[in-house]
């Protein structure tokens, strides 16, 4: 039985990676400077993503907020409408005449505060 | 040997796949030519409208408030239904429970879940209570959007001045119609861009179109003066059974429009149950023929030329007077009556008389100077110009007949215009609903109505009201009379013209009043029209009265100084006289030193009122603010 190299010596297109002589080749000063290399270039990357990461989630977090106050608004706008509704007058009035008793005055009942004078233009 | 062919072999079949390959590849090539070069900007659109999608923000329509700032009309945010047939999985129990809460039948219900169609609505602007039990239904391919529908908190009240919107929001009646370009606002159509899970991604908002929010409009109309004018009106006209009526309350100074009352009424949150004719605004587009209110117009003209003197003498025919053929009655006879009886008496003849000093062209001057025959210019759809006849088209009796207010149409609102300037010392103001446009509370555009005009001298308009007075103090108006004011107004009773019959009918007549108060220093001026009162059908009879007491709820409202007083307060069953007059200016706090404690403490709790607590209520109001 041939081993694998002799039987792959005669076809270029297969390329046998042959580690052992890379890394017995490859200089400690070399592979560092590989690893800072690549460091940097993550290093990089990530700078230059996180923002846009970062603004993504706070675009989102915007949009949520955004919604829960348009939530509240609605809330609110909902709970004026039915404290204008309860406040109408021929609501106050039914109230004030079968629950608290009330009427409107007649002539006898109304009580008049005589001015010295009062001058035409007078408001 | 054996061994060179089976390397030949495999090298042929390396050959044959390295072949494949390279067909492969460029297929996959040509495909990226095609896309990437040919079809480049047809499908990078197609890809960017999976995840780009354009939002239409609909504007909040703006908030009607009245004059003191209360919510006529308001826009709050609700649910609409809608379905996607293809998605939607339902069962019967579902469809049955679905239809209940629609309130529709769960046939045709089930129909329309069968539609084709991706999108079908099932109900737009669902009330909430509805939204949540079909929420808790759990049926999938239901959802819902928001939308802003409008809501009128105060139901009936000034309804046919607020008008109504439609389904879109676009404004159908009213001020809703007519202002819809500030209250309505415009849409604003923004681009945004979608994540894998839908959710939007705000830093690639982008806006196409920047629309705005609806603007609120603030009115003149007093919800208070329109409540008060609104229940009397009613009241009246269930009194009366009449068909309908119309109440106005302004300022004749401003022209400010604080009540435009109309009965029937309806309610503008639920329109399309009532019929359209209930929608109509009467008192600016119903022109009638005013009768007696009319002759204050021929008063003035008669006055102003100096063809006639306040207390000068008239034979009134006893009460029958025949022009051109035509006959003219007064209600009771009358022999000789002075300038200031024809009118405070209300006698047709002796008008008539008056009127027939004037030359037709000049009369028809004045009526036009009242601004009969024109738009007022009120700030509502569908106002009437009213009928005035050109001279050339007058007969022979029509000098007569339109100086008592036939052969003339006028609206209520001309009508209470004219008197307006008569109680202003002879101006003819712009009568104005709306104030203006506001924007986050501030106002930022004004409607100030066009400029006053002087129609009559003021001594001319001296004289007027000093003979409206007389009206209301000894004439056919002493119903319209209001405890510690001085009024001045004129009754109307005019007879309806049967376009059926051809002719004046005999059973239906217009009643109205027109007066104002105080009556030397006029802080308001009010109409009263009832249309076909069945029944007592005078002005003095059915119109005066409601006017009395529109007149003294206004006052107390408005806190209005009576006769030569200030009015402070109500009390209830007391006969408690205040001891010394007050000096002006002097703090009220000066003045209840000199009322009992007692009835201080009513006072004070009543200030202003319009209702009062009854005797034994009032003990134990006493009571709770004595322990408290």
């Amino acid at each position: 039985m041939k081993s694998y190299a002799a039987r792959t010596r005669n076809f270029p297109l297969i390329v046998q990676i042959e580690w052992d002589k890379i890394f017995a080749g490859l200089e400690l000063k070399k592979f560092l400077a590989y690893v800072i290399f690549v460091t940097c270039f993550l290093m990089g990357a990530l700078l230059y993503l996180w923002p846009h990461m970062q603004l993504l989630q706070n675009g989102f977090q915007y949009n949520g907020l955004q919604v829960h106050k348009e939530r509240l608004l609605d809330e609110n706008r909902a709970l004026r409408l039915e404290f204008s509704s309860l406040n109408s007058l021929d609501r106050v009035e039914r109230m004030a005449r079968n629950e608290l008793g009330m009427t409107t005055p007649k002539e006898g009942q109304i009580v008049y505060v005589a001015l010295e004078s009062t001058g035409k233009n007078e408001r | 040997m054996r061994e060179v062919s089976a390397d030949v072999r495999t090298l042929k079949r390396l050959k044959i796949a390295a072949f494949m390959l390279l067909i492969f590849g460029a297929v996959v090539g040509l495909r990226l030519f095609q896309f990437q070069i040919i079809q480049h900007d047809q499908l990078s659109a197609k890809s960017e409208q999976q995840y780009l999608r354009t939002l239409k923000l609909e504007p909040r329509r703006g908030t009607i408030y009245d004059r003191n700032g209360k919510e006529l009309a308001v826009s709050v945010s609700v649910n609409s239904l809608y379905a996607n047939p293809r998605e939607t999985t339902i069962t019967k129990t579902s469809t049955n429970r679905l239809a209940f809460i629609l309130g529709t039948s769960p046939e045709e219900l089930a129909a329309k879940l069968r539609s084709p169609k991706h999108f079908i609505w099932l109900w737009r602007k669902i009330p909430p209570r509805k939204a949540e039990s079909i929420a808790a239904l759990n049926i999938k391919g239901l959802g819902v959007v928001k939308e802003n529908k409008r809501y009128y908190p105060k139901r009936t009240l000034a309804a046919q001045i607020l008008g109504f919107v439609g389904t879109d929001n676009e404004g159908l009646e009213g001020l809703e119609y007519m202002y819809d370009a500030y209250v309505g606002g415009e849409p604003s159509l923004v681009l945004v861009k979608k994540d894998a899970k839908g959710r939007n991604i705000y830093a690639s908002r982008r806006i196409l179109k920047e629309g705005s929010k609806g603007l609120d409009i603030l009115l003149n109309i007093d919800e208070t003066v329109q409540y008060i004018a609104e229940k009397e009106l009613a009241r009246q006209v269930a009194e009366s059974r009449a068909r309908g009526g119309v109440a106005i309350v302004m300022d004749p100074h401003s022209g400010e429009v604080l009540a435009l009352a109309h009965q029937p009424s309806f309610n503008p949150n639920s329109f399309l149950d009532y019929k359209p004719a209930r929608w109509k605004r009467s008192a600016i587009s119903d022109a009638y023929e005013p009768g007696s209110t009319f002759k204050i117009v021929t008063l003035a003209a008669v006055l102003e030329e100096g063809l006639a003197q306040p207390d000068e003498i008239l034979y009134a025919e006893n009460g029958t007077l025949v022009v051109a053929g035509k006959s003219y009655h007064d209600v009771h006879n009358y022999h000789w009556l002075t300038t200031r009886e024809v009118i405070s008496k209300s006698s047709n003849i002796g008008t008539i008389k008056l009127g027939q000093r004037l030359e037709p062209d000049l009369m028809y001057r004045y009526i036009r100077n009242f601004g009969f025959g024109s738009k007022t210019d009120i700030g509502l759809p569908g106002e009437a110009k009213g009928l005035v006849r050109e001279t050339e088209e007058w007969s022979g009796v029509s000098l007569s007949s339109i100086s008592i207010g036939y052969e003339i149409s006028v609206t209520p609102i001309q009508l209470i215009t004219a008197y307006a300037a008569v109680a202003n010392g002879g101006h003819l103001v712009n009568p104005r609903v709306v104030r203006g446009v506001m924007k986050e509370g501030r106002l930022i555009k004004e409607f100030p109505g066009l400029p006053a005009r002087r129609v009559i001298s003021d001594k001319t308009a001296e004289i007027i009201t000093s003979i409206l007075k007389e009206v209301v103090t000894v004439g056919t108006g002493r119903t319209a009379a209001v405890p510690g004011y001085d009024v001045a107004g004129k009754t109307g009773t005019a007879l309806k013209f049967d376009i059926e019959l051809g002719a004046y009918s005999s059973s239906k007549y217009v009643a109205s009043f027109v007066g104002y108060f105080p009556a030397d220093d006029p802080r308001v001026v009010i109409l009263v029209l009832i249309d076909e009162p069945k029944g007592s059908f005078y002005g003095s009879e059915v119109a005066a009265p409601t006017f009395s007491r529109i007149a003294s709820q206004v006052a107390r409202y408005m806190k209005i100084p009576a006769r030569n007083n200030l009015l402070i307060a109500a009390a209830p069953d007391t006969d408690k006289k205040v001891e010394g007059p007050a000096k002006k200016g002097e703090e009220i706090s000066n003045i209840f030193k000199r009322i009992d404690r007692g009835l201080k403490k009513l006072l004070v709790k009543a200030v202003s009122p319009l209702m009062i607590p009854t005797k034994g209520k009032a003990a134990s109001y006493r009571t709770n603010e004595d322990s408290s």
